[in-house]
């Protein structure tokens, strides 16, 4: 592709450089070749063919024309009329017909073009015209042409360069696509080598492109493996308990069980799917004006009892009204996953702090309980499905509870934060 | 009381409908969405319980049709789509109940009981409920036990008064969640049971009598005593 944009130029260029340079050759001298043609006729056609006449024409028309000059010879070649005296040497031929001298003029060196006639009585007539600016124009016309043709001769080496550039560029994207394609590996990524052009910022938005997937493929997969690791401890015992029914007859206590651990693994996959419709829910649907100090105190109201068998104190500073939109039942799981976070950890004694403030324009909850907090090194995995720090390895849960705030806070548009409460854990969520 | 399940899949259908009958319920059937439209229009039934994707005539649509018609039977939605708008979809279309499979059969035997409870015209006006010795004036916003007077709070009034409204039927965890706190949540701990025994503190009842636990299900207040 490259190398045919590459002739298709050169083509053009040599068909323009040959017809400028053909074109000034051709003209040039036509005019001044009528010109001399109509002074020749002129003095042929005087209406009485005398030398007096002839003369007398001459002088008037160099007195007239600057430009023009004449020779006027009888036919042994003696002179008779005219400022050309004596007959220059360097006579050279320009074109069929014309010939060329240089003339010493007062101002300098002037070039004429001249036609000599000779008349029926064998008198010869010599007519010159300055050509001067004829031959600068010339000269300016080959100069133009030369440049011309050196500008076309960049043009075609910057193109070629260009489509080289280009077509090799477009390659190299299409080659490690075809890599990703035939190996399946997401890592790999376009070599990008400068700056300035479209084509790498092409690339970088396609690498953009890649890492997005391949973080969304890593935590898909990472969300698979999870479940097929976490919820095979629990299918195995279910398993385990079935099969020790075999033969006997279960008492109604034991069906329970077993129903109860369905129903268990049955509410993880549930809390999952809910998850995943959260972060693929479009925001703008069935969401109202809820208020967050409301639903707030309700979920304090439920959670209060939980926390006071545990002996473990509630405080709270909750603004009068805090209203922002989304959905109300899914506002109350968040809040209810972070007290029932915050009541399993507490030791007993201890106390959970509650905060709904309004801080510039955004309202921000905090939550801090009095429990071993998370080092910084967990705080962000602990968002992770499935995801058990050191210290609630042995808590019961789901270890989707973290998962599911931090769905529905960015369902909301909302920040979730983890800080540490010295001692203890501050969750804090910025609406 | 009497109930029309319109759901296609037959496994799901036939399990509802022997647990249902097993309960002392009668139970007529339909298995696509005309069908069912024309049964519900042409029987008298103390609720329905319906599917939301259904072959013909979709859930919604039959859902729609009743409530235009004037009909205004307890609906419970049974959906496999768990997302986060469909239950608030179906409430607004005129359901009166949501439930998302896969589901335990008492929790759909609780709401459909509810349902019908609800539609009873006895349930419907009275002030005073009544079980065993504990008697609740909703007008005055009393509760006495043995002629004794009991200072519940608030929310624990509205605790009693749903197990009351409902005496004799098992009333779940979720349904107590939605019924008395008015949200729709899944709580990863039994929250309500500590309310519960807060309750039964409360009203002395020591030995769990009147307010009876159903394992792994919910709570009952039994109706003769």
């Amino acid at each position: 592709m490259a190398l045919l944009f590459t002739l298709l130029l050169t083509a053009a260029a040599c068909i323009l450089g040959y017809f400028l340079v053909d074109f000034g050759r051709q003209d040039f001298l036509r005019e001044t070749e009528a010109a001399i043609d109509i002074e020749i006729r002129t003095l042929a056609n005087l209406e009485s063919h005398t030398p007096a006449a002839i003369t007398a024409y001459i002088t008037r028309r160099e007195a007239h024309d600057k430009t023009v000059k004449f020779r006027y010879e009888n036919e042994r070649g003696a002179w008779l009329a005219g400022t050309i005296d004596p007959v220059p040497t360097a006579l050279k031929k320009l074109t069929e017909g014309v010939l060329r001298f240089d003339w010493q003029a007062d101002s300098g060196q002037e070039t004429f073009a001249a036609k000599i006639h000779t008349f029926v009585d064998g008198s010869r007539i010599i007519v010159a015209r300055n050509i001067d600016d004829l031959i600068a124009s010339y000269h300016r016309l080959q100069y133009f042409s030369v440049l011309i043709m050196f500008l076309m001769l960049g043009v075609i080496l910057v193109s070629f360069g260009i489509s080289y550039f280009v077509v090799s560029r477009i390659n190299r994207i299409a080659a490690t696509a075809q890599q990703i394609v035939d190996t399946g590996d997401l890592s790999r990524r376009i070599g990008i080598d400068s700056e300035w052009d479209d084509l790498s910022n092409l690339s970088r938005v396609l690498n953009g492109f890649l890492e997005r997937i391949e973080i969304l493929m890593h935590s898909a997969r990472e969300v698979s493996n999870s479940i097929a690791h976490d919820l095979r401890t629990p299918l195995a015992g279910l398993r385990g308990e079935i099969e020790t029914l075999k033969g006997g007859k279960a008492s109604d206590e034991k069906i329970d069980a077993i129903l109860a651990d369905a129903d268990r693994i049955l509410s993880i996959f549930q809390a999952i799917l809910r998850i995943a419709n959260l972060q693929r829910a479009s925001r703008e649907q069935f969401r109202s004006h809820v208020d967050l100090a409301h639903i707030l105190h309700d979920v304090t109201e439920l959670y209060e009892p939980l926390a006071q068998e545990k002996q473990i104190h509630l405080s709270s500073d909750i603004m009068d009204s805090a209203v922002v939109t989304g959905d109300s039942d899914l506002l109350f799981q968040l809040l209810a996953n972070l007290f029932d976070n915050a009541i399993k950890f507490s030791p007993p004694g201890s106390s959970i702090t509650l905060q709904l403030a309004q801080s510039n324009d955004r309202i921000i909850f905090r939550i801090s309980d009095g429990g071993p907090g998370i080092p910084d090194h967990e705080k962000e995995k602990v968002f992770r499905h499935f995801y058990r720090g050191d210290s609630s390895r042995h808590t019961p849960g789901s270890g989707l509870g973290l998962s599911l705030a931090k769905a529905i806070a960015e369902y909301h548009g909302a920040q979730i934060m983890l800080e540490d409460a010295n001692p203890g854990l501050c969750v804090k969520i910025t609406f | 009381m009497k109930f029309l399940i319109i759901e296609d899949d037959a496994k799901i259908r036939t399990y509802v409908e022997r647990g249902l009958k097993e309960a002392g319920h009668a139970v007529d059937t339909a298995a696509d969405g005309e069908t069912g439209l024309h049964l519900a229009m042409q029987e008298k039934y103390d609720a329905l319980v319906i599917d939301r994707m259904l072959p013909g005539l979709d859930g919604l649509a039959i859902i729609r049709t009743l409530r235009g018609s004037g009909n205004m039977t307890g609906i419970l939605i049974l959906s496999a789509l768990g997302d986060v708008d469909d239950r608030v979809k179906g409430i607004r279309t005129g359901g009166d109940d949501y439930l998302v499979k896969p589901f335990a059969f008492i929790e759909l035997l609780a709401r459909v009981e509810a349902l019908g409870k609800r539609a009873s015209p006895v349930a419907a006006q009275t002030n005073i409920l009544q079980a065993a010795d504990l008697e609740m004036d909703l007008l005055a916003r009393k509760v006495r036990r043995s002629g004794k007077v009991i200072e519940l709070q608030q929310r624990e009034f509205r605790l009693l008064e749903y197990l009351l409204k409902f005496k004799g039927q098992l009333v779940t965890r979720t349904m107590l969640l939605e019924g008395v706190w008015d949200y729709h949540f899944d709580p990863q701990t039994s929250v309500i049971d500590v309310h519960i025994s807060r309750l039964r503190k409360k009203l002395g009842d020591t030995d769990n009598k009147l307010i009876k636990t159903v394992r792994g299900a919910g709570y009952i207040i039994e109706d003769s005593h």
